[in-house]
């Protein structure tokens, strides 16, 4: 069982039953958390919460309501679409290639925006990666993945350094969220993140420490602009 | 290095109006706006369609570098831009006047999305204003009031 810490969130018998079924055990200290579930506005958690070191899971409450298997990401091993490599382009050619690649992908009956927030999550992420690979001095590609699925689009970029720490990157976008400002730093200072996370329905984080890192990000195709606005975001550290 | 964000200038009398095209990245040259020797600028960002984290920083670090003693207006926001007014202290200079922004309207009837130019004095207490398409249909608004809106809240 994951030990689950319910922000804000007044568990029911019917809401415990259901966590139970997912493996999920009720827990009131964050700091012995593995899971946080959360209620609405993601900004609202990151604002309020210090402790990320244990954690795998954030979860909205809204996928209990939509789904039942809401515990379970989108399973990013058995991936398979359209691939792009960089080595060392300005983000100007990143930028060009993503949204090249991005507008060949989408479906027709989307809303016109969506193809923007792909692009966008596409453009950070890659970004991060070959801002890492430039400071660190190493000379491998970074891997981009855009896979259509049924109901959903996901973004995956991979690299094969597996220096990602996710402590680190909790409390990056807290800051981010909190200050509401951009910093200088060399390998970034969260805001990245907190708009990629504004723009999906799940963030799903691998890392094999020293040997490779995959972000997948994956965004179900919203008919309406409101309607994608009022998601709200789960995380998930494999 | 190349770059997607364009920038035209005109200037009429005391003032400089730019018209920024593109994508606003850690590539842009914001160094070519350089408004000496008016008292008013105009940013015209009608055609901007994309920033990222790092033209955020970028964006932020030029404003608060712009004299206080110009008078600095926002012309034609698009939603890209109004995202970011919503969440990043400092992208626009304080002071600065939003003259006008775009909002996302949907249209039921023909199933089609509409980028409304409005002013801020037409959103009165976060509400969306309505509009009609040409047969006077009501148009939805097509996003969240409380958020597309919440730069307006100290106005």
């Amino acid at each position: 069982m994951m030990r689950t810490f319910a922000y804000n969130i007044e568990v029911d018998d019917n809401l415990q039953e259901i966590l139970q079924k997912q493996g999920l055990l009720l827990e009131s200290e964050i700091a012995k958390s593995e899971c946080i579930l959360y209620k609405s506005g993601i900004d609202d958690l990151f604002k309020n919460i210090d402790e990320f070191q244990n954690i795998k899971k954030i979860i909205s409450i809204e996928k209990i309501k939509k789904n039942a298997e809401f515990s379970t990401p989108v399973n990013i091993d058995k991936l398979d679409g359209c691939v792009v490599h960089f080595l060392d382009e300005s983000v100007s050619e990143v930028s060009d290639k993503i949204k090249a690649e991005v507008s060949n992908f989408i479906d027709e009956g989307s809303f016109s925006d969506l193809g923007r927030y792909l692009s966008l999550v596409g453009i950070e992420l890659v970004q991060n990666a070959l801002i890492f690979k430039k400071n660190n001095k190493r000379t491998e590609q970074i891997k981009l993945e855009l896979i259509k699925g049924e109901n959903n689009y996901q973004i995956c970029v991979e690299d094969p350094f597996g220096e990602l720490d996710m402590n680190i990157f909790f409390n990056k976008i807290k800051r981010a969220v909190i200050e509401k400002t951009p910093e200088y730093k060399k390998d970034g200072a969260g805001l990245g993140f907190s708009m990629i996370l504004q723009a999906v329905d799940e963030l799903i984080v691998k890392v094999e420490k020293g040997h490779k890192t995959k972000i997948c990000c994956m965004v179900n195709k919203y008919r309406r602009l409101k309607d994608y606005k009022s998601k709200s975001p789960s995380v998930y550290v494999l | 290095m190349s770059s997607n964000l364009k920038v035209d200038m005109e200037v009429e009398s005391s003032k400089a109006i730019y018209r920024l095209s593109g994508q606003i990245d850690e590539d842009a040259d914001l160094s070519q706006i350089n408004p000496e020797g008016v008292k008013e600028v105009i940013f015209d960002l009608d055609d901007v369609t994309l920033i990222n984290s790092c033209g955020i920083r970028d964006w932020v670090k030029f404003q608060s570098e712009l004299s206080d003693d110009l008078k600095i207006v926002y012309r034609k926001c698009p939603q890209v831009i109004v995202e970011q007014l919503n969440i990043i202290k400092g992208f626009i200079k304080d002071g600065g006047l939003i003259e006008s922004f775009y909002a996302p309207y949907y249209n039921e009837v023909t199933d089609e999305e509409v980028k409304l130019l409005i002013t801020p004095n037409e959103v009165v207490d976060s509400k969306a204003p309505e509009k009609k398409d040409s047969d006077g249909n009501i148009l939805e608004f097509d996003e969240i009031e409380l958020q597309y809106f919440n730069f307006l809240k100290d106005k």
